[in-house]
This record gives C-alpha cells, structure tokens and sequence, in this order.
C-alpha cells in the first residue's frame, strides 16, 4: 500500500510537472513540423541556415494579436533579409474559436499580407514551449546543432499603439544577438489572450 | 396600493433587466494591489477581464454568483477591466449597461511594459481571464477561465 501510495505520489508529480512544463532562456527549442497555409510542412530545421528565427505564436481572433500584425509583418520586412526570419503558429483549437481556423488563417494573411509563414498547430505544440498567450515570441538562436531560446514574451512595450513605443524588446534582442551578444532584457511579460485548447 | 406595488415591481424589474449605468473609476493597478493585500477580514476577489476576452466575459455571470459574505468573512469581488483607458465611454460604459455585472467595475490603470503582470504574482503570463483571490496576506492565483464551485475551493483554502 505505501509503495502504490509512492508510486501514485511520483506519478502525480511527474504528471504535474510536464503539465508547467516551458522553456527558459537558454533551452534547447524543440524542433516541429506544422502545415503552412500554403499547403507545405514547415520545419524548424528548415531554417539551419539562418542565424535563429523569431517564433510567435499568435492566432487572427485575439485583439492583441490583431493589433501586432502589421508590426510582425515589419519585423519579418527588418531582420528576415538579416537571417531572422519570422515563423507565425496559430496554437488556437478552431472547434473552440472558429476565426481561427485554417482556412480562416489563409484569408486572414492574405488581407494582412503576411510575409512569413503562418502555420497550424495542431499538436499542441505550444505546451513544449511554455506559450499561454497570443501574442508570445519566442526569439530562437541557431547554435550550429541546434536552436536555443534566446529571448521570451513581448514584441514591445505598447500593444496599443506602435507608434508610441518605447522599448522594442524583441527587435533589441535581435540586434544583441547581431552583435554576438546576449539580448539585456531576455524576458518580458504583455497582457494577452488565453491560448484555446480542448484539456 | 396595488399600483405602488405595481411601480416598485417595474422598477425593481428595470434595474435588474439593466446593467450598471455609472462609468468605472480609474485605479492604477498598484493601488489595487495594496487595497487587497491589506490584513483585513475581508476576502479579496479580483478578476482581470476585458470586453474583447470571450473567456472573459462568458464567465461574468460565475463572478456574479459570489455573496457578499462568505463564512462569516466579508467578501469584496473588483472586476477589474483591462480594455484600453482611452476605451472606457467607447467599450466599457456601453458593455457595463447591456451586462449585468453585479460587483464593482474598476479601469485597472497599468504602466507601460509587464512588470506590474509579475507584480500580480510572478506565475501570470499576462494571459486574461486572472483570478486572483487574497486574504490576509495569503494570495491564491489561477490564469485561464474558472467558475464558481471552483472559486469556494480556493477560498476554503485561504481560510
């Protein structure tokens, strides 16, 4: 009886454990392959010969990731030509939120002109790397062998409005890793919406 | 007499069919922290929603469920809003009179950038619905949508 006990404790525990399960700065990203709304895979190791890529995991419904679009667009129009190029994943379950379903993302690009990959996660794909929110970015390094997190949360500081922005986190990430150094603000937080997904 | 009755009926009526008419004051975000950490008897409900946050506004009427007292304890639930504050005559004031929303409606002011998120309690993403509940000086947090059963539980714990 005490051993199942233990045994129940320990599997709780793991249980528990993956459930909070995220990457931190300097983990390993694990890599995937999701459906593009052009009908492709897309891989991360598709991208080993850039310098990283900046992952975001956002979706057409949530306000707040409306409101990043267009600055996303730019990011990829900025840094994609310096070998960040930008990967956009949709981690919201369309049987919960219809606007975000595939064919609602390729219409949704097309009115948006995304310039970058947009693709479907539909392995929950989002729980490996920790992302709970739309928008979440997570700026990738390529280590050579791998890519690790170099840089976690927001794009910048005013979701609001982009033209009165102080800080641009990310781009400032970027522009560290550029010069070989570690990004100084490697973590942020910005309110958002709740990834939707089926428990 | 039977119109009086009559009058009181379609008033009570009216003002319960109706949501709240007075526009949400504005609270910078760390007056509210100090206003729910204090060592008072009451238990503090605060949740963070948003007119544009489905989950949000889907589980009002869980929020409106919650007494006024709780076990002998006060009970004071905020509803604190996280729409934009240049959007409270546009989206608020309009949201709050055709929804019934019982307990006191803040505009939650913030500060530029998410320091104040890890403030709240440093395991919130910034992912609204939050919920987080305090009572003297023990805080329970929970991000992501909840409901009323679910609410009495932590609060049990709390006590």
């Amino acid at each position: 009886m005490k051993r199942l006990l233990l045994l129940a404790g320990m599997l709780l525990f793991v249980v528990s454990f993956t459930a909070t399960a995220q990457l931190s700065v300097g983990d390993e990203a694990p890599d995937f392959k999701l459906k593009n709304i052009d009908g492709q895979w897309v891989s991360l190791s598709d991208y080993d010969d850039e310098k990283g890529v900046i992952v975001v995991f956002t979706c057409n419904h949530c306000p707040y990731a409306k409101l990043y679009e267009s600055r996303i667009v730019d990011l990829q129009k900025d840094f994609g030509p310096k070998g960040f190029p930008v990967v956009a994943i949709n981690p919201n379950d369309s049987t919960i939120v219809a606007e975000d379903s595939y064919s609602k993302m390729i219409s949704n690009a097309a009115e948006k002109g995304f310039n970058f990959p947009y693709l479907l996660d539909d392995v929950q794909l989002f729980k490996q790397y920790g992302a709970t929110r739309t928008p979440h970015v997570y700026l990738l390094k390529n280590q050579g062998d791998n890519f690790t997190v170099a840089y976690i949360g927001a794009i910048d500081d005013n979701s609001q409005d982009a033209n009165d922005v102080e800080e641009r986190y990310l781009a400032n990430a970027i522009q560290s890793l550029l010069k070989g150094k570690a990004p100084e603000i490697a973590e942020t937080k910005a309110v958002g919406c709740t990834i939707k997904f089926h428990k | 007499m039977f119109k009086l009755i009559m009058t009181l009926f379609l008033v009570t009526f009216f003002l319960a069919a109706h949501g709240q008419t007075k526009a949400p004051g504005d609270v910078p975000v760390a007056h509210l922290q100090k206003r729910v950490e204090s060592a008072s008897d009451t238990i503090f409900v605060v949740n963070f929603w948003a007119t544009w946050c489905q989950p949000c506004v889907k589980e009002i009427p869980e929020f409106n469920k919650i007494p006024l007292t709780y076990k002998n304890h006060p009970v004071k639930v905020i509803m604190a809003n996280l729409d934009f504050p240049n959007q409270k005559e546009s989206r608020v004031v309009p949201f709050l009179k055709n929804n019934i929303v019982t307990h006191e409606v803040v505009m939650t002011i913030t500060p530029r950038g998410g320091e104040w998120i890890d403030e709240i309690d440093s395991s919130w993403s910034g992912a609204i619905p939050a919920t987080v509940i305090w009572h003297k000086g023990k805080k329970y947090f929970h991000e992501g949508e909840t409901n009323y059963e679910q609410m009495k539980e932590w609060i049990d714990r709390l006590l």
